[in-house]
């Protein structure tokens, strides 16, 4: 027997985007005001240094927050594995539906020798990466996870037992 | 949401990821690591042999001031030995020794896997030995190495020889590889804390960690754009400091010292994060008033943007201007001894031990307040045009950065280090190098106020005859205070290789009053440390605030 779950997988995430706009704003505000103020006084080859930075840390900040809103929801009920992909607060941008039966959690070695391992759910030919945002220890400890989870056999973890509510597991989810 | 089967999971998995993820073997593992522990490790490195070549160029100046009179080296060379001896302190010494700090401990303080940025956190490494390699080579060129002081004011400054390209391209190299590394730590600090720690929870070093990384950011422009335009006026014809084409060379101090005041707290404000840790910890009480700790390294950081031109008010200011940097200088003093009186009421009826980070601690609150104490006589406008360019500023602003900034590295690793390598250092040894470093560091400077009282000059590699027996007991104290150091070298490689039998015997809680997730992981720190942001029980917050610390 199989067990409804609800996996979502989000990275940990501390900073709200109105907060990074407010610490950016805050930081170009004294940035820029200093070397404006010097460009004023003629200095002005301050004012590009300042820009270039102001750019680094602004791209720092948009990488981060951006990373910050994506969510992979796995959810298991029944005889359906439904896998939706998308960022917090736009809705599911793509979704897929496998058999439960059919579906096998792989975990496979990156392109080369640094890149991260890939995790796939395979179904039938189809290939569907998911964990991108989590590290390799946190896509193992998935890996195994989904394995239990799509295996019809009795659930290794103690206390797991079939026909229990939906639970999450914490990815980085808060 | 972290339920209890899940937890269990976790664990399971956790021992095998040990095994499996480690780090890579051989030197490329140093090159190619993306990982926060490792990156730590080599900024302290990398920190301690800059701090090795600096030694060895105070060593030179001290060795040449023995006497009245040239000893050793030419007058070039001495003043070269200056200029480097004070760029290789600051920007190779402690500044990187701060970062590795912050590399090794803010993640692990606020309960992340790495800091925010990896990559960029290897590439803001490894542009450091490089620029410094160009730097150094400066000392081998046709015209000598930069000799013009750290300052590189101009015209002096314009009279390097070929060395002076080479020398801004250097600065700009370190200035990124700071910038990296700061919009690294507030990118990691906002945004990865782990669920329940609130700003006002983190720890301390974390906080004026996140304060210095904000001066960084605000600053460090001001230093390339200062240092491009040297370039150009030396090479493309600008006159943005050459009076003869209508600058105005006093315009560069204002702008050089606009970059380097925030700078002095740069290099400060995490080591008063580190003694806010250790104090604690070795007195068993929580820190006494964290919120006005917090305010008053904010109250710093901003007052360090509005007292630049106490560094220059020999240059002929309006008086209006004199006083208003004076008064300006001496408000700093307020939050900072906000900060003392806290270290001291939190030290108040506590159940004090004094192992070797402690002692380090005490040295730097004792020893910095004097510091903090000549540098109040020397904000004083009228008095200070005797002190101005005299020995009593080297012995301050030594004071300052020694007994302060440097003995809170010494004393952060003391503490830190049987968390990172397993390893229990040897006390022993650890309090005889305490003991001997606050002998000689008393003795290299305190004889130096009295000179510079006197009148002896800094960056002059001769002086009057009536100097010389403060100035023998200043070089018998420098060179003592640099083989101390050999004791607390040989006692931290220990830890790191298990010389001398040493065993991976710590346990997770090394300090028995020590507080923070950092101390909730085993020693040595796992690799990968919190895949999982951890919860934050209340017995690990180190922000307590006031109403709650009768409680804690």
């Amino acid at each position: 027997m199989f067990r409804d779950t609800q996996l979502m997988i989000g990275p940990n995430a501390s900073l709200t985007v109105g907060q990074a706009w407010l610490f950016f704003g805050l930081m170009a505000a004294t940035g820029l005001g200093v070397a404006g103020l010097m460009a004023a006084r003629g200095l002005w080859p301050i004012l590009p240094f300042a820009g270039l930075e102001l750019a680094a840390l602004g791209t720092a900040l948009y990488v981060s927050v951006r990373r910050n809103g994506y969510r992979e929801v796995i959810r298991m009920s029944g005889e359906t594995v439904h896998v939706e992909f998308g960022m917090l607060g736009r809705g599911a941008s793509a979704t897929v539906s496998l058999s439960r039966w059919w579906t096998r959690a792989v975990l496979e070695p990156g392109a080369h020798r640094n890149a991260p391992s890939r995790l796939l759910l395979r179904c039938a030919g189809q290939r569907i990466e998911i964990g991108r945002c989590l590290t390799e220890e946190e896509r193992e400890q998935l890996h195994g996870r989904l394995q239990e989870l799509l295996s019809p056999v009795r659930p290794k973890t103690p206390g797991a037992r079939g026909g229990e509510p939906a639970q999450e597991l914490p990815f980085g989810e808060r | 949401m972290a339920t209890t089967h899940e937890q269990h999971g976790h664990d399971a998995h956790a021992h095998d990821d040990h095994a499996h993820h480690g780090p890579d073997k051989g030197i490329m593992r140093w090159i190619k690591t993306t990982n926060h522990k490792d990156l730590g490790t080599l900024y302290l490195f990398f920190s301690f042999t800059m701090f090795f070549i600096g030694g060895i160029m105070s060593l030179i100046i001290r060795a040449e001031l023995f006497h009245p009179g040239m000893q050793f080296v030419q007058p070039e060379f001495f003043n070269s030995m200056t200029t480097m001896h004070a760029l290789v302190m600051i920007f190779g010494g402690v500044m990187p020794g701060f970062v590795g700090l912050a590399n090794w401990m803010v993640p692990m303080m606020i309960g992340c896997s790495d800091l925010a940025l990896p990559r960029v956190n290897n590439w803001g490494f490894w542009i450091l030995p490089f620029g410094f390699a160009m730097m150094l080579s400066t000392l081998f060129m046709e015209g000598g190495g930069p000799a013009g002081g750290w300052t590189m004011y101009p015209p002096l400054m314009l009279q390097t020889g070929n060395a002076f390209p080479f020398l801004i391209f250097s600065v700009h190299l370190l200035g990124i590889s700071s910038i990296t590394g700061a919009i690294n730590v507030v990118v990691t600090i906002l945004n990865m804390r782990t669920p329940g720690m609130t700003l006002l929870k983190m720890p301390l070093f974390v906080w004026t960690w996140l304060i210095t990384a904000y001066l960084l950011i605000a600053v460090m422009p001001v230093l390339a754009g200062a240092v491009t335009m040297l370039l150009t006026d030396k090479y493309f014809g600008t006159s943005f400091f050459t009076a003869a084409g209508g600058g105005d060379p006093v315009l560069f101090q204002h702008v050089f010292w606009f970059f380097g005041h925030p700078e002095v707290y740069i290099l400060i404000l995490p080591a008063f994060g580190v003694v806010s840790t250790i104090i604690p910890t070795f007195a068993r009480k929580p820190l006494f008033g964290y919120d006005s700790m917090v305010y008053a390294t904010a109250a710093i950081g901003f007052l360090s943007f509005i007292v630049w031109a106490h560094h220059m008010f020999t240059v002929g200011m309006p008086l209006a201007g004199e006083l208003f940097f004076m008064f300006a200088t001496m408000l700093i003093a307020v939050p900072t001894g906000v900060k003392v009186f806290n270290w001291v009421a939190t030290m108040w009826r506590g159940s004090m031990t004094f192992e070797t980070p402690m002692l380090f601690a005490l040295g730097f609150v004792f020893l910095f307040t004097i510091g903090g104490f000549s540098g109040l006589m020397l904000a004083m406008t009228p008095v200070d045009f005797q002190y101005h360019d005299t020995y009593f500023v080297v012995a301050h602003f030594h004071y300052v950065l020694v007994p302060g900034a440097v003995f809170s590295i010494i004393a952060a690793i003391y503490y830190w280090i049987p968390k990172w390598t397993g390893r229990m250092y040897n006390e022993a040894a650890g309090k005889l190098h305490f003991w001997l470093s606050a002998i000689f560091i008393n003795l290299t400077f305190f004889p130096q106020h009295f000179v510079g009282l006197a009148g002896m000059q800094r960056r002059v590699p001769d002086y009057a005859v009536q100097f010389t027996d403060f100035n023998e007991v200043s070089t018998i104290g420098a060179f003592g205070f640099f083989l101390s150091q050999f004791i607390f070298i040989f006692n931290m490689l220990a830890c790191c290789y298990g010389w001398f039998g040493r065993k991976q015997t710590a346990p997770a809680r090394v300090w028995e009053g020590a507080r923070g997730l950092e101390w909730t992981v085993p020693s040595p720190a796992p690799y990968h440390t919190f895949e999982d942001p951890p919860q934050l029980p209340a017995s690990e917050v180190t922000g307590v605030h006031d109403a709650e610390a009768t409680h804690h």
